[in-house]
């Protein structure tokens, strides 16, 4: 019980994937300010992260490992993590076409995140459970899901309020994520304070 | 198409509507590569060479390639021109071939590459695609660049070398660090803005 409290709030609060870690901030940023396309986008990245992460471990387990194929490793992650951006790009098409129009290119954009590929690259190795890359996989998600939630509240706040006219937008969005992330980089001693306390 | 019109293109893509400029774009990369003014120099020359080749290979098959398959398309596509570069770059640049491979994984999932073939060169011809990529990847280049050359300054007072500061004033350390990196390219966009907006405004 300890250590799981202990991998959750190390991976949302000190080790957040998007301010301290610092990966897939770039389907973030291009994504649109309002509440319900960053819900939508930290869904989409969700089931991307979970599908991705199994996939390839049954790709290096079952496919690469017995052909001695481990230098295509890279290519055939990244290989099926776009084929599930795919998956959701179609869904999302066929859905949701309202969503479609509104995000752009930020959904396509998951493809390249590369929190995803960490995790991916990270559950292809030999020693993995699948067990263990699904839970890696999902406390990734989570922190992915807090941060945004946490900055998509900021973002419309800043979309609302008066910023001078050249820091409009992205500028503005980029320097506040900035101080969000130093705010981040002082969980890790309050966790680690928390900890060896004995709690 | 006359060559104003072409010019016009690379402007666009130079710094009007560059990615990196208007979307931030490539923020990761440039998070994690721009600890020396060589790397980030190095890192941008090669993201603008796989913006070319790979943009206008994506732009001459954008018909044969179907709707609903295209991005695991495009990210082989990418891959194959990052490895056709990086064996090219090895045969007549041999004095790079330590370094070049470990640029290899940033420049293939950075999102600049992806993102400007989904949102340019599927729409467009291959030429076109091509001088937009190479602005695309010159503004890249130069935002990088900068970055690096303001973190050096700001965060450790070396330029290229040689101590900035003196006396009792002392480097600010966060911007050696990855929350600097955020800061100093909300700047940076903020200045491409105005000067594309005051560009607008004066034709």
């Amino acid at each position: 019980m300890r250590d799981i409290l202990y991998i959750i709030l190390t991976t949302v609060l000190a080790n957040n994937v998007m301010f301290v870690r610092f990966e897939g901030l770039c389907s973030f940023m291009s994504c649109p300010g309002r509440k319900s396309s960053v819900r939508f986008l930290t869904f989409a990245t969700g089931f991307v992260l979970v599908f991705a992460s199994v996939f390839s471990w049954i790709a290096d387990r079952y496919i690469l490992t017995p052909l001695n194929a481990e230098y295509l490793k890279t290519v055939v992650i990244v290989f099926i993590i776009a084929c599930f951006v795919q998956v959701v790009d179609n869904v999302t098409a066929a859905q949701y076409p309202r969503f479609r129009e509104e995000m752009g290119i930020c959904l396509v954009l998951i493809a390249t995140n590369s929190a995803v590929l960490t995790i991916c690259l990270e559950s292809a190795q030999q020693d993995s459970t699948l067990i263990s890359i699904i839970l890696s996989a999902l406390g990734t998600a989570l922190g992915f899901g807090i941060s945004t939630f946490l900055f998509g509240g900021i973002r419309e706040k800043i979309e609302n309020s008066n910023v001078p006219e050249c820091f409009k937008g992205t500028p503005a969005t980029l320097i506040a994520a900035s101080i969000i992330s130093l705010a981040f980089y002082g969980f890790e001693g309050v966790v680690t304070g928390i900890f060896s306390m004995g709690l | 198409m006359s060559r104003k019109e072409r010019f016009s293109v690379f402007l666009g893509g130079l710094y009007r509507d560059n990615p990196v400029f208007t979307a931030a774009l490539g923020i990761c990369c440039s998070i994690f590569m721009t600890y020396d003014v060589r790397n980030a120099f190095l890192t941008g020359v090669f993201t603008a060479l796989t913006l070319v080749v790979s943009d206008m290979v994506i732009s001459a098959m954008k018909r044969v390639i179907p709707k609903q398959v295209r991005i695991p398309c495009h990210m082989l596509l990418i891959f194959g021109s990052l490895t056709f570069l990086q064996f090219m770059l090895n045969a007549y640049f041999p004095m790079f071939e330590s370094g070049i491979n470990k640029y290899f994984l940033p420049v293939a999932v950075s999102c600049l590459v992806l993102g400007r073939a989904e949102g340019y060169a599927i729409k467009n011809s291959v030429i076109n695609s091509g001088v937009d990529a190479l602005g695309v990847g010159i503004g890249f280049t130069v935002n990088l660049v900068l970055i690096a050359i303001l973190r050096d300054v700001l965060g450790n007072g070396m330029f290229f070398g040689t101590p900035v500061f003196s006396g009792n004033v002392k480097p600010v350390s966060l911007f050696a660090m990855a929350p600097g990196v955020l800061f100093i390219s909300g700047c940076i966009c903020a200045l491409v803005k105005k000067i594309a907006g005051r560009k607008d405004g004066g034709e």
